[in-house]
C-alpha cells in the first residue's frame, strides 16, 4: 500500500475517470476525494489537507488554469504537487501551466499505471527534499 | 531670355507650353532633358483658349491630344487648362502652382502677314508674365503654325444640302410672315418697309445660325439679301440696287444678318460645349457612384453600359480577356456580341499595343467600333468599345471622354475585383479557420470519453484481482457509459453529415408520446442518474413523426440538460397538446440557463467552438442536428430561459390525435377517433 493514508484531491468534472481514479486510488491505499467543479475542488483542498492534487483544466465553472495558483497558495508550506490531467496538449498551455505552477503534466488519456508513475515520484519528491521542487520536473509530463 | 531673380531650391517643376505647332514636340524633348538635367519633374501644359475653341478643328484636337500623349509617354505630367487667354491661363497655372514652377518653356512662332506685331502681343504679354515668376526659356519654332483658311478659322465646314435647307425653309417663313402680317392689318396701322421687313429677316438669320450653326446661318444671310431686295425694295420684283441708299441699307443689312449669324453660331457652340462638359462630369460621376454601389464585375460592367449608352447616345461594349487566356480579348458585356474582320482586328490591336484604335484614330480607321484600352495602375484589365449612333461626332473632345471613361472603368474593375479577391481570402481563412477547429474540437471530445475507456481498463488490468466484484463492475459500466458516449458523437456527425447532404429519409408513422419519451428516457437512465427525471406526459396522445429520429432530438435535449446543469437538480419533461395547435413538449431543467447573448446562436453548428472554453464534451452538433430534425418533419424547436431560472427547450410536433384507449407501445397501427393538425 505505497499510498497509505495519503490524501488525494481529483478535480475532474468527467465521471468515469472520477470513477476509476477513486478505484484505483483507494485500492493503492489513499484517501480519495473527487470533486466534478472548480469551486467543489477549492473547498476540499481547504478542509481535507491533500498530499496531492490531480486537476482538470477543462472543468464547468472555471478554467482549470485559473485556480492553479490558488491551489499552489493552499498547500504553500505542504509544498502540496499539483498534476494537471487534460486532454489539451498544446504547448502553449503546458508552458502556461508549468509556468503557473504546476507539477506534472499528464495529457488524456492515459494508462493509470503511467498517471500512478507520476503520483509516486511527485509524493517522493515532496517527501525528500522540499526545496528540490524550485526545479520544476518537467520530464513528468 | 528672362531670368528670375531668384529661384528657391524647392521649385522642382519644368512647365513646358505647348501649342499646335509642327514642331510643338521639340518643347516635350526640351522639358524632358531639362528635368533629367536638374533631377526635376517636367509637365505639359496645354491652354485651350475661346479662340482656339473657336478655330481649331478636330484635327488639331486630336495632334494637341498626341502631344499631350506624348509628354505622358516621355514621364511628364499633362495639364489641360481652360481659360479666356493664353496669359490668364497661365496667371492661372502660377497662382496655383507659382511656387513650385522653376522654369517655363515656350515656344516662339515667327508670325507671319500683316499685323504681325500686333497679332505677337497676346504672346509677348505671356512670356512677361511667366518671367515674373519662373525662369523663362523661349524655344524657337522654326516654319509657321498649321495654316488655316478661312473656312477653317471660322469654324465652317463643308456646305450640305441640309444648310441650304435649313436656311431656305427659315428665309420662306420670314417671307411668308411677312406677307401674312401685311395682310392681316389694314395698311393704315402696318406699312411693310424695308425696315421692319428687314428686322424680321434678321430674326430667321439669328434663328437659323443658333439653331443648326453657322454655314446655315450664312447662306440665311445670302438668302434674306435677296429676298429683301427682290420683294421688298422699290423697285418690287427686281433685284436691283439703283441709289447708294440702296446700296448702303442692303450691304449694312447683308452685313448685320453675317454678323449676326456668326456670333449666334459661337454662342451656340459655347452651349454646345457646356453641354459636353456638362455631359462628361456626369459621364466620370456616374462611373463613380457605380463603382460605390456595384458588388459584382458583371454588375458594373451591366450599369455602366446601360448608363454610358443612354448618355453618351452611343453603343457601349466592354472587353476583358478571358480568365485561361489572357492574351485573347473578348465580349465579356454584352454578352454574345460579334465584330466584324476590321472590328475585330482594331480590338486585337487596341489590346496587344494598347492604345486607340479604331474608328477616327490612326489605327484602323475604316470600322465602326472605337476602342480605348482600360488601364488601371495594376496594368491592363480590358477595353472599352464604342459605336457612334447617327448624330455622335468622334471628335478630339469625345477621345478626351472615353480615354477617362476607360480609365475610371479600369479602376472600378480592378476594385471590384480587388473588393472580391479580398472577401474569397476572407471566407478561405474563415472556412480553414472553422475547420481547424472543428478538428481540434472532434479530437478534443473523442478524447474525454476515450481516456475514461483506457482509464477504467487500465485500472482493471493492473489492479482487477484486487478489487471487489462491484467495483470491477463499476469499471466496465463507466467504460462502457464513455464508449455509447463516443458512439452518439459520431452519430451526431454522421447525422449532420447525412442531413446536410439531404441524404436522409424520414419515416413518418403515428406513434404514442409517452413510449417515445419512455424510450428516451430508459436509455438516458444511467446518463441522467444524478439528476431527479419528471415526466408529464398524457397518456393518450400520439404525434405523427419519425420515431427513431424524434428520441434522437429528445436524447440531445436531456444529453445537454445532464451535461450543463450541477449534480442533484431536477430535469423536467412536460408534453401538453390543444386543439388546433400542435402538441408542445418542454425539456426544462434548474440549470444556469442559457447565456443571452448566446441564445440565438444556440442552434448554430459547431456553436460551442466559438466558446473558448472547452468544459463541456460535446461535438457542438446536437442542438443543429435536433433544429434540422424537426423542421425536416414540419416541426420546430425553440430555446428560451424560464423566469425562475434554467433553460427550457421546446418543442413543436405539428400534428397529433387522440386516441381511445390507452397504449402501452409504440402504437402505429392504433385506432384513432379525433385527429388534429396543427401548424
Amino acid at each position: 500500500m505505497p499510498l497509505l493514508n495519503k490524501h488525494i484531491v481529483v478535480i475532474d468534472d468527467t465521471h468515469s475517470i472520477l470513477t476509476f481514479l477513486r478505484i484505483s486510488l483507494e485500492a493503492l491505499g489513499a484517501k480519495f476525494h473527487g470533486a466534478a467543479t472548480a469551486a467543489g475542488g477549492l473547498a476540499l483542498c481547504e478542509t481535507e489537507h491533500p498530499d496531492l492534487v490531480i486537476l482538470d483544466l477543462g472543468l464547468p465553472d472555471k478554467e482549470g488554469l485559473n485556480i492553479l495558483p490558488r491551489l499552489k497558495r493552499i498547500g504553500k508550506e505542504r509544498n502540496l504537487p499539483v498534476v494537471v490531467l487534460t486532454v489539451r496538449k498544446e504547448q502553449e498551455v503546458v508552458k502556461t501551466a508549468m509556468e503557473l505552477g504546476a507539477d506534472a503534466y499528464v495529457t488524456k488519456p492515459f494508462i493509470m499505471d503511467d498517471l500512478i508513475e507520476v503520483i509516486y515520484s511527485q509524493l517522493r519528491l515532496q517527501a525528500d527534499n522540499p526545496r528540490l521542487k524550485l526545479v520544476k520536473p518537467e520530464n513528468a509530463a | 531670355m528672362t531670368a528670375a531673380a531668384f529661384v528657391p531650391v524647392s521649385r522642382n517643376l519644368i512647365v513646358a507650353c505647348i501649342e499646335d505647332h509642327p514642331k510643338a514636340a521639340i518643347l516635350l524633348r526640351i522639358a524632358h532633358r531639362r528635368a533629367q538635367e536638374k533631377g526635376m519633374k517636367w509637365c505639359a501644359v496645354f491652354i485651350e483658349t475661346p479662340t482656339y475653341l473657336r478655330q481649331g478643328d478636330d484635327g488639331s484636337r486630336e495632334r494637341v491630344l498626341r502631344l499631350l500623349t506624348l509628354a505622358e509617354q516621355m514621364g511628364g505630367e499633362t495639364a489641360h487648362l481652360e481659360a479666356e487667354t493664353m496669359e490668364k491661363g497661365l496667371a492661372h497655372l502660377l497662382e496655383k502652382e507659382g511656387g513650385r514652377i522653376a522654369l517655363i518653356i515656350v515656344g516662339s512662332v515667327e508670325a507671319e502677314g500683316r499685323f504681325r506685331s500686333l497679332r505677337a502681343l497676346p504672346w509677348m504679354r505671356m512670356v512677361r508674365l511667366a518671367s515674373q515668376h519662373a525662369q523663362v526659356e523661349i524655344v524657337p519654332l522654326s516654319g509657321m503654325h498649321f495654316r488655316q483658311n478661312l473656312i477653317e478659322k471660322l469654324h465652317l465646314r463643308a456646305l450640305r444640302p441640309k444648310d441650304f435647307a435649313y436656311a431656305l425653309l427659315a428665309v420662306g417663313a420670314a417671307y411668308l410672315s411677312a406677307l401674312f402680317l401685311k395682310s392681316l392689318l389694314p395698311p393704315a396701322l402696318f406699312r411693310i418697309n424695308d425696315q421692319n421687313v428687314a428686322l424680321l429677316f434678321m430674326i430667321a438669320c439669328a434663328f437659323v445660325a443658333g439653331r443648326f450653326g453657322l454655314p446655315p446661318g450664312l447662306v440665311a444671310s445670302v438668302a434674306s439679301f435677296f429676298t429683301v431686295n427682290y420683294y421688298f425694295t422699290v423697285p418690287y420684283h427686281v433685284l436691283k440696287l439703283y441709289t447708294v441708299t440702296d446700296m448702303l441699307n442692303m450691304g449694312l443689312f447683308l452685313f448685320a444678318a453675317l454678323l449676326i449669324s456668326l456670333f449666334t453660331s459661337q454662342t451656340r457652340d459655347y452651349a454646345q460645349k457646356a453641354a459636353k462638359r456638362e455631359l462628361s462630369t456626369s459621364a466620370l460621376f456616374t462611373l463613380y457612384r457605380v463603382a460605390s454601389n456595384a458588388f459584382s464585375r458583371e454588375q458594373a460592367l451591366e450599369k455602366l453600359q446601360r448608363k454610358l449608352e443612354r448618355m453618351l447616345e452611343v453603343d457601349v461594349a466592354f472587353f476583358l480577356p478571358p480568365m485561361l487566356n489572357p492574351s485573347n480579348i473578348e465580349p465579356a458585356f454584352p454578352v454574345g456580341l460579334t465584330l466584324d474582320g476590321a472590328d475585330r482586328k482594331a480590338l486585337d490591336g487596341c489590346w496587344t499595343e494598347m492604345k486607340t484604335t479604331g474608328r477616327a484614330t490612326p489605327f484602323n480607321p475604316g470600322t465602326q467600333w472605337r476602342f480605348e484600352p482600360m488601364i488601371s495602375q495594376a496594368g491592363e484589365i480590358g477595353v472599352l468599345g464604342v459605336r457612334p449612333r447617327g448624330k455622335t461626332h468622334l471628335d478630339a473632345w469625345f477621345g478626351r471622354l472615353l480615354a477617362a471613361i476607360a480609365d475610371q472603368t479600369a479602376s472600378v474593375l480592378e476594385h471590384i475585383e480587388l473588393e472580391r479577391s479580398m472577401a474569397e481570402t476572407r471566407i478561405r481563412e474563415e472556412r480553414e479557420k472553422l475547420r481547424s477547429m472543428l478538428l481540434s474540437s472532434v479530437s478534443h471530445d473523442f478524447k474525454t470519453p476515450l481516456a475514461g475507456i483506457i482509464g477504467a481498463l487500465s485500472v482493471h488490468r493492473s489492479l482487477g484481482e484486487k478489487l471487489t466484484a462491484h467495483k470491477r463492475s463499476e469499471l466496465i459500466e463507466a467504460a462502457i457509459e464513455e464508449a455509447q458516449r463516443l458512439d452518439s458523437f459520431i452519430t451526431n456527425i454522421l447525422d449532420m453529415t447525412r442531413l446536410e447532404s439531404g441524404n436522409i429519409q424520414f419515416r413518418k408513422e403515428w406513434c404514442s408520446m409517452e413510449a417515445l419519451v419512455g424510450n428516451v428516457t430508459k436509455r438516458m437512465r444511467y446518463r441522467c442518474r444524478q439528476h431527479k427525471l419528471t415526466v408529464k406526459i398524457p397518456s393518450d396522445f400520439e404525434v405523427y413523426m419519425d420515431v427513431m429520429m424524434t428520441e434522437q432530438v429528445l436524447q440531445n435535449l436531456l444529453d445537454n440538460a445532464c451535461k450543463y446543469t450541477p449534480a442533484g437538480t431536477s430535469i423536467e419533461i412536460l408534453c401538453t397538446a390543444a386543439e388546433g395547435k400542435g402538441m408542445v413538449c418542454e425539456v426544462r431543467d434548474h440549470g444556469p440557463g442559457l447565456p443571452p447573448e448566446k441564445m440565438e446562436r444556440a442552434f448554430d453548428k459547431y456553436e460551442r467552438l466559438h466558446k473558448k472554453d472547452t468544459q463541456v464534451a460535446g461535438t457542438g452538433l446536437g442542438l443543429a442536428i435536433s433544429k434540422a430534425v424537426m423542421e425536416a418533419q414540419g416541426g420546430s424547436i425553440t430555446a428560451a430561459n424560464h423566469p425562475e431560472g434554467g433553460a427550457i427547450f421546446t418543442l413543436h410536433l405539428p400534428q397529433w390525435r387522440k386516441v381511445g384507449h390507452k397504449h402501452t407501445n409504440g402504437a402505429t397501427n392504433a385506432p384513432f377517433e379525433q385527429a388534429y393538425s396543427g401548424h
